[in-house]
């Protein structure tokens, strides 16, 4: 029973995404995404309608900025934190100097990330990404180097850029796109159409007089 | 220390073990500031409203940030707990097969085991910390807090009126008027009414 459960929690995919931050919180805003509008379904203090109105309204809100996330925060992030470290904090140090881009280190550590020497080397025949002759030998080490300062300083811009964005940029954008798209579904009135009805009527009542 | 060396420090320390907790405490943290001033700048809204929103947005911010750390610490033990058994267990079976495993090869089995289990079963916690539990310790905790401040909201309640299902207009019994009677109707008014 223990070694079931144990090779459920040390899966590698299970404890990559734990140690990626951007994979802990796409993950974490997916199941905010189902459990809070769940969580409003199953209230019995609100009406049917609220309570449908407020739980679409919810995963409109959290799909929203994960989307945003995913999309803009994520890449330029994680990119340009990349850079922003190579070039200015470790000036092409600690294994910086061995990697032109993000793009390089990302194929790189998923190479250097798998279990068995066996696998590794199959990857590295099979992958598109041209290595230089000191990444090469290490990655066809026993043990190959993980860069843990490159891996640190991308953790870094990622938690920054998940605070950026989930908490600034994010809701933000949802906001200005929740609204139509709720009227879109049937469930918001229409304001500007009501207030020019309101307007025409108004128009209509004077002319009348007239 | 410069700011440079601060920098590289953290880099270090996250390259080496980087924790799902550390992003999601991020997250709530910074929610939890920028949630409720966003709300009180919104233009146009009811001021009370407004208190009430990011009152409440508040609150769910401070329930969540102590409940993601504590199941988050509980789950990486957790994990190690089961990590070091399934391990323990492991070697047991290994030996029992005939196999030599030296005491360095050994601890670092152990090593890598447990900061498997510590991550993994600390993002499942996390998970169900953000998907069960803060969800459902909110709708217990907030709703009481804010009667406790005081607070009502103060919001038009939805804007689904066009959508509402009304209530069936309830028929009441209708029972006849009792029109007074007047015995001397055409002999005109006397003093003392009989």
């Amino acid at each position: 029973m223990i070694s079931a459960i144990s090779r459920v929690i040390t899966n590698p995919t299970v404890v990559n995404i734990a140690q990626n931050a951007d994979a802990t919180v796409t993950c974490k805003t997916t199941v905010n995404a189902i459990g809070r509008p769940g969580f409003i379904l199953i209230d019995n203090h609100i009406d049917k309608e609220t309570k449908k109105f407020a739980s679409v309204k919810e995963f409109l809100y959290q799909a929203t900025c994960l989307a945003v996330y995913m999309a803009v925060i994520v890449p330029i992030f994680k990119k340009g934190g990349f850079k922003l470290a190579k070039e200015k904090i470790y000036k092409n140090t600690q294994g910086f100097e061995h990697f032109k881009n993000f793009k390089e280190y990302s194929a790189y550590k998923k190479i250097a990330d798998l279990a068995t020497k066996k696998e590794r080397l199959s990857a590295l025949n099979s992958s598109k990404t041209k290595f230089s002759d000191v990444l090469t030998k290490e990655l066809k080490k026993d043990k190959p180097n993980h860069f843990g300062d490159i891996k640190g300083a991308v953790e870094l811009s990622n938690i920054t850029g998940s605070v950026v964005g989930l908490a600034i940029i994010a809701p933000q954008v949802s906001q200005a796109l929740i609204h139509p798209a709720m009227r879109l579904i049937g469930l918001e009135k229409p304001e500007k159409v009501e207030i020019k009805d309101e307007h025409e009527a108004k128009q209509e009542e004077k002319d009348d007089d007239d | 220390m410069s700011f440079n060396s601060f920098i590289k420090n953290i880099c270090s320390k996250l390259g080496n073990n980087s924790k799902p907790l550390y992003p999601i405490l991020a997250i709530s943290c910074a929610n939890g500031i920028f949630r409720p001033t966003f709300t009180m700048m919104k233009k146009g809204e009811n001021p009370e409203s407004k208190k009430y929103a990011a009152l409440r947005e508040g609150i769910t911010e401070v329930v969540a940030m102590p409940t993601y750390f504590v199941t988050g610490i509980l789950g990486a033990k957790l994990g190690e707990k089961i990590a070091v058994k399934a391990h323990e267990a492991d070697i047991a079976k290994r030996i029992k097969a005939g196999e030599v495993i030296s005491e360095t090869v050994k601890q670092e089995m152990k090593a890598s085991a447990i900061k498997k289990g510590q991550a993994g079963l600390g993002l499942i916690a996390i998970c169900f910390a953000a998907g069960v539990v803060i969800p459902a310790l909110c709708s217990v905790v907030v709703t009481p807090i804010m009667k406790h401040l005081g607070k009502k909201n103060q919001q038009k309640p939805l804007d689904i009126k066009e959508n509402a299902v009304t209530p069936p207009a309830i028929i009441r019994p209708t029972t006849p008027i009792a029109r007074p009677t007047f015995n001397n109707w055409a002999s005109g008014m006397k003093v003392g009414g009989v």
